[in-house]
Protein backbone atom coordinates (compact mmCIF):
# COMPACT_ATOMS: atom_id res chain seq x y z
CA UNK A 1 0.00 0.00 0.00
CA UNK A 2 1.29 3.08 -0.50
CA UNK A 3 2.41 5.33 1.97
CA UNK A 4 0.15 7.93 3.73
CA UNK A 5 0.72 12.00 3.40
CA UNK A 6 0.69 12.00 7.00
CA UNK A 7 1.16 8.57 9.58
CA UNK A 8 0.94 9.09 13.19
CA UNK A 9 1.89 5.95 15.14
CA UNK A 10 2.55 7.31 18.54
CA UNK A 11 5.99 6.56 19.32
CA UNK A 12 8.22 9.42 19.48
CA UNK A 13 7.66 12.37 21.83
CA UNK A 14 9.12 15.54 23.37
CA UNK A 15 7.78 17.94 25.75
CA UNK A 16 5.18 20.30 23.19
CA UNK A 17 5.59 17.75 20.63
CA UNK A 18 3.93 14.45 19.49
CA UNK A 19 6.12 13.08 16.40
CA UNK A 20 4.41 11.79 12.96
CA UNK A 21 6.28 8.87 11.26
CA UNK A 22 5.62 10.37 8.20
CA UNK A 23 6.31 12.95 6.85
CA UNK A 24 9.78 12.91 7.53
CA UNK A 25 10.44 17.01 7.57
CA UNK A 26 8.43 17.84 10.71
CA UNK A 27 5.39 19.48 8.90
CA UNK A 28 2.91 16.20 10.39
CA UNK A 29 3.38 16.39 13.60
CA UNK A 30 1.41 17.86 16.78
CA UNK A 31 1.53 20.36 19.38
CA UNK A 32 1.06 19.10 22.33
CA UNK A 33 0.05 20.79 25.99
CA UNK A 34 -0.75 19.60 29.27
CA UNK A 35 -1.40 22.61 32.41
CA UNK A 36 0.12 19.11 35.20
CA UNK A 37 1.92 16.45 35.40
CA UNK A 38 0.16 13.48 35.11
CA UNK A 39 0.22 9.58 34.92
CA UNK A 40 0.72 6.82 32.37
CA UNK A 41 1.71 2.75 32.42
CA UNK A 42 5.01 2.75 30.91
CA UNK A 43 6.56 0.04 28.84
CA UNK A 44 7.17 -2.02 32.55
CA UNK A 45 3.60 -1.90 33.19
CA UNK A 46 4.38 0.29 36.20
CA UNK A 47 2.52 3.59 37.08
CA UNK A 48 4.94 6.78 35.88
CA UNK A 49 4.41 10.04 36.63
CA UNK A 50 5.21 12.56 33.18
CA UNK A 51 5.78 16.03 33.28
CA UNK A 52 3.97 18.80 32.16
CA UNK A 53 3.28 19.04 28.02
CA UNK A 54 4.78 15.68 27.89
CA UNK A 55 2.75 13.68 25.86
CA UNK A 56 1.86 9.84 27.25
CA UNK A 57 2.62 7.50 25.45
CA UNK A 58 0.56 4.66 27.47
CA UNK A 59 1.55 0.75 27.41
CA UNK A 60 -1.56 -0.70 29.89
CA UNK A 61 -2.46 -4.04 28.61
CA UNK A 62 -0.64 -3.80 25.53
CA UNK A 63 2.30 -4.31 23.37
CA UNK A 64 2.39 -0.85 21.53
CA UNK A 65 1.57 2.45 22.92
CA UNK A 66 -1.21 4.44 22.56
CA UNK A 67 -1.27 8.15 22.68
CA UNK A 68 -3.31 9.03 25.94
CA UNK A 69 -5.97 11.78 25.95
CA UNK A 70 -7.97 12.62 28.85
CA UNK A 71 -10.02 15.36 30.27
CA UNK A 72 -9.06 17.46 33.23
CA UNK A 73 -10.15 15.31 36.41
CA UNK A 74 -9.86 15.99 40.12
CA UNK A 75 -8.90 13.44 42.69
CA UNK A 76 -10.94 13.94 45.78
CA UNK A 77 -9.44 11.17 47.87
CA UNK A 78 -6.27 11.93 49.86
CA UNK A 79 -3.48 11.24 50.52
CA UNK A 80 -3.89 7.39 48.30
CA UNK A 81 -0.32 6.52 48.39
CA UNK A 82 -0.60 6.26 52.44
CA UNK A 83 -3.99 5.08 54.71
CA UNK A 84 -2.61 5.99 58.16
CA UNK A 85 -5.04 9.35 58.19
CA UNK A 86 -8.14 6.83 56.89
CA UNK A 87 -10.34 5.53 59.47
CA UNK A 88 -10.78 2.13 60.51
CA UNK A 89 -12.96 -0.39 62.18
CA UNK A 90 -12.24 -3.88 63.74
CA UNK A 91 -8.44 -4.02 61.88
CA UNK A 92 -5.37 -2.78 61.89
CA UNK A 93 -3.61 -0.78 59.12
CA UNK A 94 0.39 -0.36 58.02
CA UNK A 95 1.59 1.75 55.22
CA UNK A 96 4.78 0.97 52.81
CA UNK A 97 4.08 -3.04 53.22
CA UNK A 98 4.56 -3.81 49.38
CA UNK A 99 5.56 -2.62 46.09
CA UNK A 100 2.38 -1.04 44.32
CA UNK A 101 1.50 -0.60 41.11
CA UNK A 102 4.01 2.46 40.23
CA UNK A 103 6.71 -0.35 41.58
CA UNK A 104 7.16 1.68 44.82
CA UNK A 105 6.92 0.44 48.57
CA UNK A 106 4.06 2.31 49.17
CA UNK A 107 0.97 0.05 49.21
CA UNK A 108 -0.91 -0.39 52.24
CA UNK A 109 -2.52 -3.55 54.33
CA UNK A 110 -5.62 -3.87 55.83
CA UNK A 111 -5.89 -6.78 58.61
CA UNK A 112 -9.01 -7.60 60.36
CA UNK A 113 -9.03 -8.26 64.05
CA UNK A 114 -12.22 -9.66 64.34
CA UNK A 115 -15.39 -8.19 63.30
CA UNK A 116 -17.00 -5.90 60.44
CA UNK A 117 -13.49 -4.31 58.72
CA UNK A 118 -13.41 -1.51 56.77
CA UNK A 119 -11.07 1.79 56.05
CA UNK A 120 -12.81 5.08 55.44
CA UNK A 121 -12.53 8.52 54.91
CA UNK A 122 -15.19 11.59 54.17
CA UNK A 123 -14.63 14.42 51.28
CA UNK A 124 -16.41 16.59 50.37
CA UNK A 125 -18.45 16.66 46.76
CA UNK A 126 -21.77 17.78 44.77
CA UNK A 127 -24.98 16.47 45.26
CA UNK A 128 -26.79 14.11 42.32
CA UNK A 129 -23.40 14.08 40.26
CA UNK A 130 -21.76 11.23 38.15
CA UNK A 131 -18.53 9.92 40.12
CA UNK A 132 -16.08 7.64 39.33
CA UNK A 133 -14.87 5.33 42.67
CA UNK A 134 -11.76 3.43 42.16
CA UNK A 135 -9.09 1.77 43.95
CA UNK A 136 -5.89 -0.62 43.71
CA UNK A 137 -6.74 -3.80 45.39
CA UNK A 138 -4.34 -6.69 45.49
CA UNK A 139 -5.23 -10.06 47.62
CA UNK A 140 -3.61 -10.92 50.95
CA UNK A 141 -5.20 -13.84 52.64
CA UNK A 142 -8.76 -13.21 51.97
CA UNK A 143 -10.81 -12.77 48.42
CA UNK A 144 -13.44 -11.07 48.56
CA UNK A 145 -13.19 -7.34 48.79
CA UNK A 146 -15.59 -4.57 49.13
CA UNK A 147 -14.95 -1.13 47.53
CA UNK A 148 -18.27 1.50 48.59
CA UNK A 149 -19.05 5.35 48.73
CA UNK A 150 -20.81 4.94 51.87
CA UNK A 151 -23.82 7.87 51.80
CA UNK A 152 -25.32 6.42 48.68
CA UNK A 153 -24.59 2.66 49.63
CA UNK A 154 -23.16 2.11 46.34
CA UNK A 155 -20.47 -0.49 45.79
CA UNK A 156 -18.55 -3.53 44.16
CA UNK A 157 -17.29 -6.79 45.70
CA UNK A 158 -14.26 -8.27 43.74
CA UNK A 159 -12.85 -11.96 44.37
CA UNK A 160 -9.15 -10.46 44.40
CA UNK A 161 -7.96 -14.45 43.74
CA UNK A 162 -9.09 -13.84 40.40
CA UNK A 163 -10.41 -10.52 38.88
CA UNK A 164 -14.31 -11.23 38.89
CA UNK A 165 -16.91 -9.25 40.15
CA UNK A 166 -19.12 -11.52 43.33
CA UNK A 167 -21.86 -8.44 43.63
CA UNK A 168 -22.68 -4.79 43.21
CA UNK A 169 -25.40 -2.13 44.29
CA UNK A 170 -26.05 0.88 42.54
CA UNK A 171 -23.06 0.70 40.82
CA UNK A 172 -22.78 1.53 36.84
CA UNK A 173 -19.67 1.49 34.12
CA UNK A 174 -18.15 -1.98 36.47
CA UNK A 175 -14.23 -2.55 35.81
CA UNK A 176 -12.03 -4.52 36.85
CA UNK A 177 -8.50 -4.15 35.26
CA UNK A 178 -4.98 -6.13 35.69
CA UNK A 179 -2.45 -4.53 35.83
CA UNK A 180 -0.25 -6.97 37.20
CA UNK A 181 1.76 -8.93 39.98
CA UNK A 182 -1.92 -9.21 41.59
CA UNK A 183 -2.89 -5.81 41.70
CA UNK A 184 -6.45 -4.90 40.07
CA UNK A 185 -7.78 -1.34 39.90
CA UNK A 186 -11.46 -1.74 40.28
CA UNK A 187 -13.60 1.36 39.72
CA UNK A 188 -17.74 2.31 39.01
CA UNK A 189 -19.39 5.12 38.45
CA UNK A 190 -22.10 5.91 41.22
CA UNK A 191 -24.12 9.42 41.55
CA UNK A 192 -23.78 11.44 44.45
CA UNK A 193 -26.02 11.71 47.36
CA UNK A 194 -29.14 14.13 46.35
CA UNK A 195 -28.91 15.98 49.78
CA UNK A 196 -25.62 15.05 51.42
CA UNK A 197 -22.55 17.02 50.10
CA UNK A 198 -20.08 14.38 51.19
CA UNK A 199 -18.70 10.91 49.91
CA UNK A 200 -17.65 8.66 52.01
CA UNK A 201 -14.41 6.24 50.05
CA UNK A 202 -14.62 2.67 51.67
CA UNK A 203 -12.72 -0.48 51.57
CA UNK A 204 -14.54 -3.57 53.75
CA UNK A 205 -13.80 -6.98 54.01
CA UNK A 206 -16.82 -8.43 53.14
CA UNK A 207 -18.53 -11.82 54.31
CA UNK A 208 -16.14 -12.47 56.90
CA UNK A 209 -16.00 -11.46 60.74
CA UNK A 210 -12.53 -13.69 61.46
CA UNK A 211 -9.39 -11.96 62.81
CA UNK A 212 -6.64 -11.94 60.46
CA UNK A 213 -8.11 -10.91 56.71
CA UNK A 214 -5.64 -9.34 54.89
CA UNK A 215 -5.49 -7.39 52.06
CA UNK A 216 -3.62 -4.69 50.20
CA UNK A 217 -4.47 -1.17 48.94
CA UNK A 218 -3.11 1.51 46.95
CA UNK A 219 -4.63 4.53 44.90
CA UNK A 220 -7.55 5.77 45.98
CA UNK A 221 -9.50 7.92 43.65
CA UNK A 222 -12.87 9.42 43.53
CA UNK A 223 -13.48 11.64 40.43
CA UNK A 224 -16.10 13.75 38.88
CA UNK A 225 -17.06 11.48 35.59
CA UNK A 226 -18.46 8.71 34.02
CA UNK A 227 -15.62 6.97 33.87
CA UNK A 228 -12.23 6.37 35.67
CA UNK A 229 -9.10 8.55 34.42
CA UNK A 230 -5.41 7.10 34.88
CA UNK A 231 -4.07 7.42 38.50
CA UNK A 232 -3.80 11.17 40.02
CA UNK A 233 -1.79 10.43 42.82
CA UNK A 234 -2.37 12.27 46.05
CA UNK A 235 -0.08 13.18 49.09
CA UNK A 236 -1.94 16.18 51.37
CA UNK A 237 -4.82 17.39 49.39
CA UNK A 238 -7.12 16.84 46.42
CA UNK A 239 -5.31 16.54 43.33
CA UNK A 240 -6.38 17.86 39.36
CA UNK A 241 -4.73 16.61 36.60
CA UNK A 242 -5.01 19.39 33.43
CA UNK A 243 -6.55 18.15 30.19
CA UNK A 244 -4.36 16.80 27.08
CA UNK A 245 -4.15 18.97 24.35
CA UNK A 246 -3.01 17.14 21.07
CA UNK A 247 -3.57 19.35 17.74
CA UNK A 248 -2.43 21.13 14.89
CA UNK A 249 -0.74 18.03 12.48
CA UNK A 250 0.30 18.78 8.95
CA UNK A 251 -0.42 22.20 7.07
CA UNK A 252 -2.02 23.44 4.28
CA UNK A 253 0.04 22.46 1.31
CA UNK A 254 0.08 19.02 3.03
CA UNK A 255 -4.05 18.79 2.98
CA UNK A 256 -4.30 20.39 -0.55
CA UNK A 257 -5.39 17.56 -2.09
CA UNK A 258 -8.09 16.37 -4.84
CA UNK A 259 -8.81 13.44 -3.25
CA UNK A 260 -8.67 11.93 0.14
CA UNK A 261 -8.91 9.10 2.95
CA UNK A 262 -9.00 9.93 6.70
CA UNK A 263 -8.20 6.84 8.93
CA UNK A 264 -8.55 6.58 12.82
CA UNK A 265 -7.48 3.93 14.97
CA UNK A 266 -8.79 4.51 18.42
CA UNK A 267 -10.15 3.61 21.71
CA UNK A 268 -12.89 6.61 22.41
CA UNK A 269 -13.55 6.59 25.94
CA UNK A 270 -16.98 6.81 27.33
CA UNK A 271 -17.30 10.89 27.00
CA UNK A 272 -18.37 13.80 29.52
CA UNK A 273 -17.96 16.44 26.80
CA UNK A 274 -17.67 16.35 23.00
CA UNK A 275 -15.00 14.51 21.83
CA UNK A 276 -13.84 15.37 18.41
CA UNK A 277 -11.09 14.68 15.79
CA UNK A 278 -11.15 16.92 13.12
CA UNK A 279 -9.30 18.37 9.60
CA UNK A 280 -10.03 21.71 9.91
CA UNK A 281 -9.19 25.39 9.34
CA UNK A 282 -9.50 26.65 12.41
CA UNK A 283 -11.97 29.06 11.66
CA UNK A 284 -15.05 29.71 13.45
CA UNK A 285 -17.41 30.60 10.94
CA UNK A 286 -17.87 29.32 7.56
CA UNK A 287 -17.74 26.21 8.98
CA UNK A 288 -14.78 24.10 7.29
CA UNK A 289 -14.46 20.74 8.55
CA UNK A 290 -14.51 17.17 8.48
CA UNK A 291 -15.24 15.69 12.22
CA UNK A 292 -15.47 12.58 13.51
CA UNK A 293 -17.87 13.32 17.09
CA UNK A 294 -17.09 10.18 19.28
CA UNK A 295 -20.60 10.57 22.01
CA UNK A 296 -22.02 7.96 24.28
CA UNK A 297 -22.05 5.60 21.85
CA UNK A 298 -22.04 6.33 18.05
CA UNK A 299 -19.50 8.29 15.59
CA UNK A 300 -21.07 11.23 14.05
CA UNK A 301 -19.56 12.15 10.86
CA UNK A 302 -19.89 15.25 9.25
CA UNK A 303 -17.99 17.54 6.81
CA UNK A 304 -19.03 21.75 6.14
CA UNK A 305 -17.32 23.49 3.14
CA UNK A 306 -17.99 26.93 3.34
CA UNK A 307 -20.93 26.49 6.27
CA UNK A 308 -22.63 24.37 4.05
CA UNK A 309 -23.22 20.58 5.93
CA UNK A 310 -22.34 18.81 3.15
CA UNK A 311 -21.65 15.28 3.86
CA UNK A 312 -23.03 13.68 7.29
CA UNK A 313 -23.46 10.05 8.37
CA UNK A 314 -23.63 8.64 11.57
CA UNK A 315 -21.92 5.17 12.72
CA UNK A 316 -24.25 3.41 15.75
CA UNK A 317 -23.81 0.72 18.21
CA UNK A 318 -19.88 2.38 18.77
CA UNK A 319 -19.43 0.57 22.12
CA UNK A 320 -16.85 3.07 24.35
CA UNK A 321 -13.40 2.00 25.56
CA UNK A 322 -13.29 -0.44 22.72
CA UNK A 323 -10.43 -0.46 20.01
CA UNK A 324 -12.18 1.18 17.15
CA UNK A 325 -11.27 1.86 12.90
CA UNK A 326 -12.98 4.10 11.01
CA UNK A 327 -11.66 5.17 7.35
CA UNK A 328 -13.50 7.85 5.39
CA UNK A 329 -12.48 8.52 1.48
CA UNK A 330 -13.50 11.15 -0.28
CA UNK A 331 -13.41 10.97 -4.36
CA UNK A 332 -14.69 9.69 -7.45
CA UNK A 333 -18.01 11.62 -6.28
CA UNK A 334 -18.05 9.32 -3.48
CA UNK A 335 -17.97 9.64 -0.12
CA UNK A 336 -17.25 6.38 1.85
CA UNK A 337 -17.36 4.98 5.36
CA UNK A 338 -15.92 1.65 6.54
CA UNK A 339 -15.81 0.88 9.86
CA UNK A 340 -14.53 -1.99 11.82
CA UNK A 341 -13.36 -3.94 7.83
CA UNK A 342 -16.80 -3.28 7.04
CA UNK A 343 -18.46 -0.50 4.11
CA UNK A 344 -20.55 1.00 6.37
CA UNK A 345 -22.24 3.55 3.40
CA UNK A 346 -21.35 4.85 -0.03
CA UNK A 347 -22.99 8.76 -0.42
CA UNK A 348 -22.49 10.64 -3.64
CA UNK A 349 -21.03 14.16 -3.33
CA UNK A 350 -19.46 16.61 -5.45
CA UNK A 351 -16.24 18.19 -4.89
CA UNK A 352 -13.79 16.93 -2.21
CA UNK A 353 -13.06 18.36 1.55
CA UNK A 354 -10.20 21.12 1.08
CA UNK A 355 -9.28 24.15 2.40
CA UNK A 356 -7.78 22.54 5.90
CA UNK A 357 -4.42 22.72 7.54
CA UNK A 358 -4.72 20.55 10.79
CA UNK A 359 -5.82 17.91 12.00
CA UNK A 360 -6.46 18.10 15.62
CA UNK A 361 -7.91 16.22 18.23
CA UNK A 362 -10.07 19.45 19.08
CA UNK A 363 -12.92 20.89 18.08
CA UNK A 364 -13.08 23.10 14.68
CA UNK A 365 -11.65 26.34 16.47
CA UNK A 366 -8.94 23.96 18.17
CA UNK A 367 -10.17 25.53 21.75
CA UNK A 368 -12.13 22.75 23.24
CA UNK A 369 -13.90 19.22 22.61
CA UNK A 370 -10.75 17.11 23.09
CA UNK A 371 -10.74 13.86 22.64
CA UNK A 372 -11.18 11.64 25.44
CA UNK A 373 -9.44 8.29 24.40
CA UNK A 374 -6.29 6.89 23.02
CA UNK A 375 -5.03 6.74 19.79
CA UNK A 376 -3.47 3.77 18.52
CA UNK A 377 -3.26 5.31 14.79
CA UNK A 378 -4.23 8.16 12.29
CA UNK A 379 -3.39 8.72 9.05
CA UNK A 380 -3.71 10.96 5.88
CA UNK A 381 -4.02 10.17 2.01
CA UNK A 382 -3.93 11.95 -1.23
CA UNK A 383 -5.88 9.20 -2.52
CA UNK A 384 -8.85 7.28 -2.14
CA UNK A 385 -8.30 3.74 -0.93
CA UNK A 386 -9.22 0.40 -2.68
CA UNK A 387 -12.23 -1.25 -1.18
CA UNK A 388 -9.31 -4.00 -0.02
CA UNK A 389 -7.19 -1.57 1.28
CA UNK A 390 -9.81 0.45 3.37
CA UNK A 391 -11.37 -3.40 4.95
CA UNK A 392 -7.49 -4.32 5.51
CA UNK A 393 -6.71 -1.39 7.24
CA UNK A 394 -9.77 -0.94 9.27
CA UNK A 395 -10.32 -5.24 10.36
CA UNK A 396 -10.13 -5.25 14.03
CA UNK B 1 2.41 30.97 28.45
CA UNK B 2 2.72 32.13 31.78
CA UNK B 3 0.14 30.76 34.55
CA UNK B 4 -0.32 32.01 37.68
CA UNK B 5 -3.12 30.58 40.33
CA UNK B 6 -5.83 31.66 42.03
CA UNK B 7 -7.90 30.55 45.04
CA UNK B 8 -11.50 31.67 45.62
CA UNK B 9 -14.57 31.43 48.54
CA UNK B 10 -17.76 32.36 46.94
CA UNK B 11 -20.81 33.13 48.64
CA UNK B 12 -22.84 29.82 46.94
CA UNK B 13 -22.41 27.60 43.70
CA UNK B 14 -24.62 30.01 41.94
CA UNK B 15 -22.61 32.74 42.57
CA UNK B 16 -19.42 31.18 41.45
CA UNK B 17 -21.15 29.46 38.48
CA UNK B 18 -21.93 33.01 36.90
CA UNK B 19 -18.75 34.87 37.51
CA UNK B 20 -17.24 31.84 35.72
CA UNK B 21 -19.68 32.30 33.00
CA UNK B 22 -18.77 35.87 33.10
CA UNK B 23 -14.92 34.50 31.96
CA UNK B 24 -16.26 33.83 28.20
CA UNK B 25 -18.37 30.88 26.85
CA UNK B 26 -19.96 30.14 23.39
CA UNK B 27 -22.51 27.88 22.22
CA UNK B 28 -21.41 26.66 18.47
CA UNK B 29 -23.46 25.41 15.73
CA UNK B 30 -25.13 22.34 17.22
CA UNK B 31 -25.59 23.97 20.80
CA UNK B 32 -22.95 22.80 22.71
CA UNK B 33 -21.93 24.91 25.27
CA UNK B 34 -17.92 25.78 25.33
CA UNK B 35 -15.68 28.19 27.02
CA UNK B 36 -13.94 30.81 25.28
CA UNK B 37 -11.24 30.93 27.57
CA UNK B 38 -8.24 28.86 28.41
CA UNK B 39 -7.74 29.01 32.19
CA UNK B 40 -8.37 25.90 34.30
CA UNK B 41 -11.20 25.64 37.03
CA UNK B 42 -11.86 23.62 39.59
CA UNK B 43 -15.09 23.77 41.46
CA UNK B 44 -13.91 22.41 44.80
CA UNK B 45 -17.73 23.44 46.52
CA UNK B 46 -18.33 23.24 50.54
CA UNK B 47 -14.56 21.64 51.52
CA UNK B 48 -14.63 19.39 54.31
CA UNK B 49 -13.19 21.06 57.05
CA UNK B 50 -12.89 18.75 59.86
CA UNK B 51 -13.69 14.84 59.01
CA UNK B 52 -16.80 13.20 60.64
CA UNK B 53 -16.63 10.03 63.13
CA UNK B 54 -18.59 6.75 62.22
CA UNK B 55 -19.22 3.85 64.43
CA UNK B 56 -18.49 -0.03 62.78
CA UNK B 57 -21.66 0.42 61.10
CA UNK B 58 -20.92 3.82 59.45
CA UNK B 59 -23.71 5.24 61.26
CA UNK B 60 -22.81 9.22 62.10
CA UNK B 61 -21.19 10.09 65.17
CA UNK B 62 -20.22 13.15 64.77
CA UNK B 63 -20.85 14.96 61.25
CA UNK B 64 -18.10 16.27 59.45
CA UNK B 65 -17.59 20.35 59.22
CA UNK B 66 -18.05 21.55 55.62
CA UNK B 67 -17.33 25.47 54.87
CA UNK B 68 -19.99 27.76 54.62
CA UNK B 69 -18.44 28.81 51.46
CA UNK B 70 -18.01 27.74 47.97
CA UNK B 71 -14.47 27.28 46.69
CA UNK B 72 -13.18 27.86 43.57
CA UNK B 73 -9.32 27.13 42.42
CA UNK B 74 -8.33 28.77 38.82
CA UNK B 75 -5.17 28.04 36.73
CA UNK B 76 -5.00 31.39 34.95
CA UNK B 77 -3.50 31.46 31.65
CA UNK B 78 -1.96 34.84 30.35
CA UNK B 79 -3.29 36.81 33.07
CA UNK B 80 -1.24 38.99 35.53
CA UNK B 81 -4.33 39.88 37.78
CA UNK B 82 -7.52 38.78 38.60
CA UNK B 83 -10.77 39.35 36.06
CA UNK B 84 -12.79 42.21 37.11
CA UNK B 85 -15.21 40.45 39.99
CA UNK B 86 -12.98 38.44 41.48
CA UNK B 87 -10.80 39.71 43.24
CA UNK B 88 -13.04 40.48 46.32
CA UNK B 89 -13.02 36.57 46.79
CA UNK B 90 -10.07 35.48 46.54
CA UNK B 91 -8.10 34.03 49.37
CA UNK B 92 -4.47 34.26 50.37
CA UNK B 93 -2.81 31.19 51.40
CA UNK B 94 0.35 30.76 53.69
CA UNK B 95 0.12 26.95 52.01
CA UNK B 96 -0.69 25.11 49.16
CA UNK B 97 -4.69 24.45 50.81
CA UNK B 98 -6.35 21.34 50.24
CA UNK B 99 -6.57 21.20 46.45
CA UNK B 100 -3.59 21.62 44.18
CA UNK B 101 -3.02 21.22 39.97
CA UNK B 102 -0.77 17.97 39.98
CA UNK B 103 2.55 19.36 39.69
CA UNK B 104 1.86 23.34 39.97
CA UNK B 105 2.69 25.10 43.29
CA UNK B 106 0.25 27.36 44.18
CA UNK B 107 2.68 29.31 46.41
CA UNK B 108 4.94 29.91 43.20
CA UNK B 109 2.69 30.69 41.34
CA UNK B 110 -0.29 32.86 43.06
CA UNK B 111 -1.67 35.95 41.78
Amino acid sequence: MENPKLALIPSGYKSGTVYSILPTDGVGDFDFSRGSIATRVNKDGLIETVNNNVPRLDWLNSDCPSLLLEPQRTNIVYPNTSISAYSINNGFKSDNVITSPDGENNGSLVQSTGGTCAIYRSFGTATNTTYNISVFLKKGNYNNIRLQEGFTGSRIVVDLSNGTEVASNNATNKKIEDYGNGWYRVSFNYTSHPSTTIAQYSVYIEGSTASGNTFYTFGGQIEQGSYATSHIKTISNTITRQRDFSLNGGNFDLFNVSELSLFADVTNFKRDATSYITLTNGVNNPINMVRLDYTQNSILIRWYNNGTNTFGYNINSVITNQRNKLLLSFGNNQAKTYFNGILKNTTSISGIPNGFDSLSFTNRTETGGTFQGKVHEARFYDRVLTEDEAIELTTI
Amino acid sequence: MEIKLGKYEFKSEEQALNKIQDLGVDIDFEGNEYPTHKHAIVLLGHIVLEQGEYDEDLEEIKAPVLSDKYHVDVVWNGLESHPYGWKTYSVDLESEGMHQFAGVSYLENKM
